[in-house]
């Protein structure tokens, strides 16, 4: 088992790719033992050969759907009806925005994407300080994985078999907490701001009505897609397939900003984006039935019981943890290495499975924004056309404060799981 | 000798050019085929109150085909995310000696999981899917043939990485996180 971590580790230090890492440091425990190679391909195939999963592929293209078809743009006009008036004006309809997109797209990548193009050139032209609000879109990219729907999480439910909808449903009270500590980011950045900041447009009632009215359609989808799954009538899968109809329907018929030319085009990349998440969950799926097989998470846990049996200092423990592996690596390859050691050892440490999943998606949703491999961040400074290093000198404050509400939500179970209780008590899992 | 090796490097690169053009087509009907088959499932319960198994059933084939089709496509795309932190720090020429050393590892996995997958179809032989019946080696024939096109278009990416060791390494545009 040694050989396969070191190798592991040592393979992503030279830059494999991480679908490789696994793959590679998997195959090559198989090989010296005496288990047959084709283990790999069964675990490969057991990996992909799955109803649920394929939501990923669905939630994907349902975000490219948004990102080309003007869906963005509807949402950052009415952000700016509802917020634009007070101080600090851009970056606050940039945080409300972000909200609007997390809870109709799965990624928070894409999301930055999409309201950065947008919205950074009129923050320049409007003299705002460009490091900081480059910094503040990246910042508002974390909500993706947290406000629901959410990719990471279809991993992260799926890897350690959780109700989908229960951790769509978890995602939401801290996803908005984390919203609010953003916001004040703003504020409190603004205040002390020159007068750029200061420059903002007074607010109309009818404006608000007519942007509304225009983004009615993009806010139809999460109540399709999450009141569909909590009601229990659409499985996620099918909720996500139905994201994608409503989503061509609106961008092609409604905003009329794409045809139905555009649509292969639109699918290769969301095949190919889902590609590279869903290979990495079939090399994983070879590496963690390696890691389950040498009882890896029993081992480890062990370790950890002797040095304490208190759960909170068990996940502050984790949330360091998760926080450095965060700074190097992507989210869910994270997830699809980590969770089947650690959800174990959480469960044995008397953790709620689900409480712990959001903690681990909030704390893998901070990563996004912490340098050296944060991609958010990395998004919102190439579009800025500013280094990752300039941009991120000024992430300390809202970081700070999204990290505390990380804090609230590890010494408050009931945040993560009042709402899955409230709306789906007793769903079996899966 | 020089337009031998030219004309030899015509046709391969046309043959390329050729499979990538089958492989994207095969990949779009795949993923259309999956979105149609949830959407008949969803109808057939709520409108006709009929649940469809075999929809399930086949959308299920039609995505192993379809990501193990698009991982080389993936790669093509620079999409497969890997920790660059060395890409920035090390000259050219060992960057270049590094790729080597990446690719010959991952081309091993590749070759064990292709020959391990041969196995796997025979026993597909004679099994069957639950609902429709189809013989498994159906499925089963997406490892083979999606992992071999994942090995050429890691080639060819090697040999675009020799060229130029400090080309673009991830693309981030839309990622999934």
């Amino acid at each position: 088992m040694t050989i396969t971590f070191v190798a592991f580790l040592l393979l992503i230090f030279i830059g494999a790719p991480i679908v490789f890492a696994l793959g590679v440091s998997a195959a090559l425990t198989i090989y010296i033992t005496d288990i047959p190679i084709s283990i790999i391909s069964q675990r490969m195939y057991a990996g992909l050969d799955s109803f649920t999963i394929m939501a990923i592929p669905f939630f994907v293209f349902a975000g490219i759907i948004m990102e080309r078809g003007g869906i963005a743009k509807r949402i950052i006009d009415f952000s700016v009806a509802l917020v634009g008036w007070i101080t600090g004006s851009l970056l606050l309809v940039a945080t409300v925005a972000g909200i609007g997109m997390a809870a109709i797209s799965g990624s928070g990548a894409a999301s930055t994407a999409a309201i950065s193009s947008i919205m950074l050139g009129e923050m320049r032209t409007r003299g705002y300080d460009i490091d900081f609000s480059a910094a503040l879109l990246a910042s508002a990219g974390t909500l993706g994985p947290v406000i629901p729907p959410s990719i990471m999480m279809v991993v992260l439910a799926t890897t350690s078999n959780l109700s989908i909808g229960r951790a769509f449903l978890g995602g939401i009270i801290p996803g908005l907490l984390m919203a609010i500590a953003i916001m004040v980011a703003c504020y409190l950045y603004a205040k002390r701001g020159g007068a750029a900041y200061r420059d903002t447009e007074s607010f109309s009632l009818r404006r608000l009505g007519r942007t509304f009215v225009a983004a009615v359609p993009a806010f139809i989808m999460p109540v399709i897609i999450v009141g569909g799954i909590i009601g229990g009538i659409f499985t996620p899968t099918e909720a996500a397939a139905i994201a994608v109809l409503c989503g061509l329907i609106i961008a092609i018929f409604v905003y009329k900003e794409i045809g139905f030319r555009a649509i292969p085009s639109m699918m290769l990349r969301a095949a190919s984006i889902s590609a590279a998440v869903m290979m990495i969950i079939a090399t994983a799926s070879v590496f963690s039935w390696l890691i389950a097989s040498q009882n890896v998470p029993a081992i480890i846990g062990d370790l950890l019981h002797e040095a304490t049996d208190n759960p909170i200092v068990f996940l502050l423990l984790m949330n360091l943890l998760l926080i450095f592996i965060g700074m190097f690596m992507e989210g869910i390859s994270a997830i699809l290495i980590m969770i089947p050691v650690l959800l174990p050892i959480a469960v044995s440490f008397g953790i709620d499975p689900l409480h712990f999943g959001v903690v681990v998606i909030m704390n893998l949703s901070i990563g996004m924004i912490t340098p050296p491999y944060g991609i958010t961040l990395y998004v919102a400074s190439s579009v800025a056309n500013r280094s990752v290093l300039q941009v991120s000198r000024k992430i300390g404050l809202p970081l700070a404060l999204i990290f505390a509400i990380l804090m609230l939500t590890t010494f408050f179970p009931g945040l993560a799981t009042f709402l899955p209780d409230l709306f789906m008590p007793n769903v079996i899992p899966g | 000798m020089a337009s031998r090796i030219d004309s030899l490097l015509t046709i391969t690169s046309m043959a390329v050019a050729g499979l990538r053009v089958v492989v994207t087509w095969m990949i779009v009907a795949f993923f259309a085929y999956m979105g149609l088959a949830v959407l008949i499932q969803v109808v057939g319960r709520y409108v006709f109150n009929y649940s469809i198994d075999w929809a399930a059933e086949t959308a299920t084939i039609a995505q192993i085909w379809m990501i193990l089709l698009a991982a080389g496509l993936a790669m093509r795309d620079n999409l497969h995310v890997s920790v660059d932190a060395l890409s920035n720090v090390l000259p050219a020429q060992i960057l270049r000696m590094l790729t080597i050393v990446i690719a010959v590892p991952c081309l091993w996995f590749l070759w064990l999981a292709i020959a391990g997958s041969l196995t796997f179809i025979d026993i597909g032989r004679i099994q069957t899917s639950p609902v429709l019946q189809i013989p498994m080696w159906i499925p089963y024939l997406a490892l083979p043939i999606g992992l071999s096109y994942f090995g050429l278009e890691l080639v060819l990416t090697l040999v675009a990485k020799w060229k130029d060791p400090k080309g673009p390494t991830v693309q981030t545009d839309t990622a999934a996180t």
